[in-house]
């Protein structure tokens, strides 16, 4: 639910029963790259998400109609590959413009493929890497200018997750890192309007954060993060020409106390800077959360 | 490439190879231990839980997916005890043969005595209360019997060329349990099974002085009896079967609900309540903090005592039989 209204953040048909290890899925889904994107909200350590993710993906990740096939492969460790084709439509990275004068094309325009892989560290120790390659058509259509561009746009990602298990009540000494890198390269060069002939419009960006939480006490945890984006942030548009932009920063801290196996209280404040037009901006974040899950005990992906 | 491709085939050869035994999986060292005693040689068996932890938590890491995957059978406590992680492992790890309601899929619980089955609707409110009744029923020696003896009938059927095995394993686990529970002298002379029946109709009592046997009680039975009637405050209501079985009373929990963390204003009623009643034994799991039972045992004189109830939770407690034995004669001893 937003200000928009209600709405279902995912709709799955999934089998259950395929054979050599393979799993379908189909409908409304979470794209399964990266860790954070496949996650609901809810399961969330902080209470938003990181830049690099409402840059490359929005505030709802990457999410739409697609269709998933995994395949857990038959190695002694695990290994999970996946790939998924989207129909397409995600206004930072894969947009679909409506505007009359822009090409149409026709779904799917979003391909991925990821890999998840861990070794088995023993009853304490839990690890997963993982690698993200999206690739797919994406539009920007500029309504003063009366001109647009179309053309490719991939992402490449990695990302790992550490979790340690004290194996205490309520999560006491439990400890766990983890983060994400995604660059992602535009090459835009299907020119529409007041900006035909114009150059291939290109942008190569990138960004990354890294998280750690801590459960100091029964029931209590605490969290940093540090959230960077466009350490890589070169554009070229037919607006300004090439631009190299600046990088933003943010540091984060969380503090989360679980009242009871359904509710929970968490107090978030953090400090960015900003790359802005203006130059550097930065700004202090505060939020508080209350959480309270309804419904059937509920069982969390790792 | 080719040399990705040629070491996924190899690794995947390497794991088919294994298939020597029966690849069991439980999810929790109870099981896996009594299973042992049933399978004997027959099946490789290994727990996810380490006895160590909370058993209402865990993260389903990707080793026990892998594990799952290559199980030929799966073992669970069931009473929606693993609610908040077996789904998770069983899902993503893609083994149908395993999926819950299959033939391999076992619920230990089928046939064990259930406590606390909620007779109105459970919500929210009343804490983690689980629908389905207790979950922690291996704490009655009955139980661990009652499981055997499923694991044993279910095995047998889907393996029945290894029937009879299963079933001289079981044989000598119930007597190895037996003779613990009740001694070598009265197992001998009134054989465990109308021991059993007995003390399942409450009735053992009766049964000994019928027999003239009243002295020769022997095992716990013969170490609790004394202290029959006695109450003790225990941190969560994990002990309930264990108290029930051995006439304690353990009505009386650290915490205001099932999972609701100890409060000041709870405690000090506790307190109150636990010197009317004269509580001599404060009774918890190793991996809750000691807080909240030093606070009642300072104002009351009650002691503190921490043992596992899960295999493998301490040294002593390597086995499921040592461990209930480690469980007894500590309780015992403080009472």
């Amino acid at each position: 639910m937003n200000e928009e209204g209600a709405g279902f953040e995912e709709a799955v048909l999934q089998t259950t029963s395929l054979p050599y290890g393979l799993t379908f899925s189909g409908g409304k889904i979470k794209s399964g790259i990266g860790r954070l994107n496949r996650q609901h909200a809810h399961a969330w350590d902080f209470l938003d998400a990181p830049l690099v993710y409402r840059a490359m993906f929005g505030d709802e990740g990457l999410s739409g109609d697609g269709v998933q096939l995994t395949w857990l492969a038959p190695t002694p460790f695990y290994l999970l590959f996946g790939t998924e084709v989207f129909n397409g439509d995600n206004e930072q990275s894969f947009n679909v413009s409506d505007a009359a004068e822009m090409p149409q094309h026709d779904a799917p325009r979003l391909y991925t493929a990821f890999l998840k892989t861990g070794p088995d560290l023993g009853p304490n120790h839990a690890l997963q890497f993982g690698l993200s390659a999206l690739s797919g058509r994406h539009q920007v259509w500029d309504e003063d200018a009366e001109a647009g561009v179309s053309g490719e746009s991939r992402i490449f990602g990695t990302d790992f997750v550490y979790k340690y298990d004290a194996k205490r009540a309520h999560g006491e000494g439990d400890w766990t890192v983890q983060g994400e890198y995604f660059y992602r390269d535009q090459n835009l060069g299907d020119t529409v309007g007041a900006w035909q002939d114009m150059p291939t419009w290109t942008a190569q960006q990138d960004g990354y954060y890294v998280q750690s939480l801590y459960g100091f006490l029964p029931r209590w945890r605490s969290g940093l993060r540090w959230d960077q984006v466009g350490l890589i942030n070169d554009v070229r548009n037919p607006e300004e020409g090439s631009l190299s932009c600046g990088d933003s920063y943010r540091l984060t801290a969380v503090l989360e106390w679980k009242l009871s196996e359904f509710s929970l209280l968490r107090a978030q404040a953090g400090r960015g800077w900003y790359a802005t037009d203006d130059g550097r901006e930065d700004a202090l974040e505060c939020a508080l959360q209350w959480e309270v899950t309804f419904g059937k005990h509920g069982a969390h992906d790792f | 490439m080719k040399t990705l491709t040629l070491m996924l085939l190899a690794a995947a050869c390497l794991t088919n190879a294994q298939a020597a035994g029966i690849k069991i999986v439980t999810t929790t060292t109870d099981l896996a231990d009594i299973t042992r005693a049933v399978a004997g040689d027959l099946a490789e068996v290994s727990s996810i839980t380490t006895g160590r932890e909370d058993p209402h938590t865990l993260t389903a890491k990707p080793g026990f997916i892998v594990r799952a995957r290559d199980a030929d059978v799966w073992i669970r406590i069931g009473m929606e005890l693993e609610i908040g992680w077996e789904p998770v492992i069983l899902r993503d790890a893609r083994n149908p043969t395993i999926r819950e309601g299959t033939p391999h899929h076992i619920d230990a619980s089928a046939h064990v005595l259930r406590l606390e089955v909620p007779t109105q609707r459970v919500t929210r409110d009343q804490g983690d209360v689980h629908p389905e009744g207790n979950p922690h029923y291996w704490l009655d020696p009955l139980n661990g019997r009652l499981v055997a003896a499923t694991i044993s009938e279910r095995l047998s059927a889907l393996y029945p060329e290894h029937k009879a095995k299963f079933e001289e394993n079981l044989r000598r686990f119930e007597r190895d349990l037996d003779t613990r529970m009740f001694g070598a002298t009265l197992v001998e002379s009134l054989g465990g099974e109308s021991l059993w029946k007995a003390a399942a109709e409450k009735r053992l009592e009766a049964l000994l002085a019928e027999k003239g046997a009243t002295d020769k009680a022997g095992g716990w039975y013969g170490t609790m009896r004394p202290h029959q009637g006695k109450t003790l405050v225990t941190y969560h209501r994990s002990w309930v079967y264990l108290t029930e079985r051995f006439g304690l009373l353990g009505d009386l929990q650290l915490e205001p609900k099932p999972g609701i963390p100890p409060s000041a204003k709870h405690l000090a009623s506790l307190v109150s309540e636990a010197e009317a009643r004269k509580v001599r034994v404060i009774l918890q799991e190793p991996f809750y903090t000691l807080k909240a039972a030093e606070f009642v045992a300072s104002r009351t004189g009650a002691k503190v005592v921490v043992v596992p109830t899960m295999t493998g939770g301490a040294a002593e407690a390597g086995s499921y039989l040592e461990m209930l034995d480690n469980v007894i004669r500590k309780v015992s001893a403080a009472l």
